[in-house]
């Protein structure tokens, strides 16, 4: 009885970790495909419950958690879109769409981007850069907080800005 | 010649908006010179649009998710039980004391470029479009009231009629129907749209007669003139492309479309020329379309010039 206890703890820690570190990215891929909150909510928070049931049977590394995580939501996200679909197609209103599966691979390929391009950044940038796309800060803002000048608060947004138009060149 | 430059943070101060009067002043006048690079704004501008990150709470995510997951006890059972007890009455007394209150209206609500699918306590479905409201007393879930666009599944309820009511007074009546209301405060008009089932449409202010409605009919109300037009649907040219992630519209004039673009993006598009909004376009978008892409497309038939202000925040068509 106490080891349960204990054994439920343990996995217990292991999702709040998995929470701080995926829960962000994937609402926001699902949110970006869904368009929906609540929806992008729920279907994520199904998504943690079906590797909590699982967890045994997943091996423990990085990768393959984080790959049964994408895989379940984007398969979640496939069978939302198909119960939508037969309702479509029920009340005989629209033609059939073309396939999700590869808009929501794209769109995966998007945002793992989008993080890989973030991770070549040094920290400053990205922070600095998040500062002026997230919170709406402005160049004069960032400066005073950071307690650099205006002309590095430009520097870094520029480097930014290259890297970005560099690493997303076919999605602009 | 004056001659232009612009430097990439001058731009993206401008398009995330932080920029102030004075860089907003000399982009503005560098997109109305020679030098306008369109190409560097546009990838700015989708540079823009792909970072853009939602913040979601973790911890209250973290939160359910473990009550959803973690074994209940049985002693936690036994509590939840006086728990459940304690609450009903206590909820009991707030219901008593807050009636008049109306603290039993439900009310959904959507954001520019929002949608949400509902199911109401009877089992009928809504899909709310971007920019809506919808709202019911927790009691009566069959009288409902829009502001914008929904789509409505109806359960079948015979003993109870199920009402959509319109900020101008109009309301739809249906039994065992699917149907779709649209009515934007600031479009002139509101419409009906019937797909299967019978609706009967009636005001208690605007007009006397109630107007009966079947299959791939569309009722529309004009606010200015009061009049009440009836017309057939064709559903494979516009119907309710919304729900599907489009925006469609065939031979519609821009000043009409341009409501369902604000809808959808959130900014105010004004004409500063009449012959450009009341010109007719036909199109078909996916609501991931950056409206700037969008305007560029609807240019190629006819030429006009578009701008964002950002002081206003509105986007102004010449």
């Amino acid at each position: 009885m106490n080891k349960k206890t204990t054994s439920y703890s343990i996995k217990e820690a292991k999702f709040s970790n998995l929470f701080d570190k995926h829960y962000n990215k994937l609402y926001n891929y699902a949110f970006k495909v869904l368009k929906e909150t609540d929806l992008s909510e729920e279907l994520v928070q199904e998504t943690f419950i079906k590797l909590w049931e699982n967890f045994e049977n997943v091996k423990e590394s990085e990768r393959s958690i984080e790959s049964f995580l994408i895989t379940t939501l984007k398969n979640k996200i496939i069978d939302d879109f198909r119960k939508k679909q037969t309702r479509q197609k029920h009340t005989n209103l629209y033609a059939l769409h073309i396939t999700i599966e590869t808009e929501i691979d794209k769109q995966w390929e998007l945002v793992e981007r989008i993080e890989n391009i973030y991770t070549t950044l040094e920290q400053k940038t990205t922070d600095i850069f998040k500062l002026s796309r997230d919170k709406g800060f402005t160049y004069k803002e960032i400066s005073q907080k950071k307690g650099i000048s205006i002309k590095t608060v430009e520097l870094h947004i520029s480097k930014a800005l290259a890297a970005f138009k560099k690493g997303l060149k076919e999605y602009l | 010649m004056e001659h232009f430059k612009i430097t990439e943070t001058e731009l993206w101060e401008y398009i995330s908006q932080t920029a102030d009067d004075t860089t907003i002043l000399k982009v503005e006048k560098w997109k109305n010179s020679p030098d306008f690079d369109e190409a560097l704004f546009t990838k700015i501008t989708t540079i823009h649009k792909h970072t853009a990150t939602k913040d979601p709470s973790v911890q209250q995510a973290k939160k359910r998710f473990f009550t959803t997951v973690k074994p209940k006890t049985r002693i936690w059972k036994e509590m939840l039980k006086y728990a459940a007890v304690l609450i009903v009455i206590i909820s009991g007394i707030y219901v008593y004391d807050t009636l008049s209150l109306d603290k039993n209206l439900i009310v959904v609500q959507t954001t520019f470029g929002e949608q949400k699918s509902i199911t109401l306590p009877d089992g009928s479905n809504v899909w709310l479009n971007a920019s809506s409201k919808l709202s019911y007393h927790i009691k009566t879930p069959r009288t409902l009231s829009l502001e914008g666009e929904g789509f409505f599944e109806v359960a079948k309820d015979t003993l109870h009629p199920f009402t959509v009511t319109t900020p101008d007074h109009i309301t739809v009546k249906a039994l065992g129907t699917s149907f779709n209301v649209k009515s934007y405060i600031d479009s002139p008009t509101t419409e009906t749209k019937l797909l299967t089932g019978k609706v009967e449409v009636s005001s208690d202010e605007q007009f006397k007669q109630k107007v009966l409605m079947i299959p791939n009919e569309k009722v529309t109300f004009y606010k200015h003139t009061k009049e009440v037009v009836k017309s057939k649907i064709d559903l494979n040219a516009s119907g309710i492309a919304w729900r599907e992630g489009k925006i469609q519209f065939e031979n519609k004039i821009f000043r009409e479309i341009a409501i369902d673009l604000k809808a959808q993006f959130g900014k105010q598009i004004r004409f500063k020329n009449e012959d450009i909004a009341n010109s007719k376009f036909t199109g078909s978008f996916n609501t991931t379309t950056p409206i700037n892409e969008i305007f560029e497309i609807l240019k190629i038939s006819k030429e006009f010039t578009y701008k964002l202000n950002t002081k206003t925040n509105e986007w102004i068509i010449e």
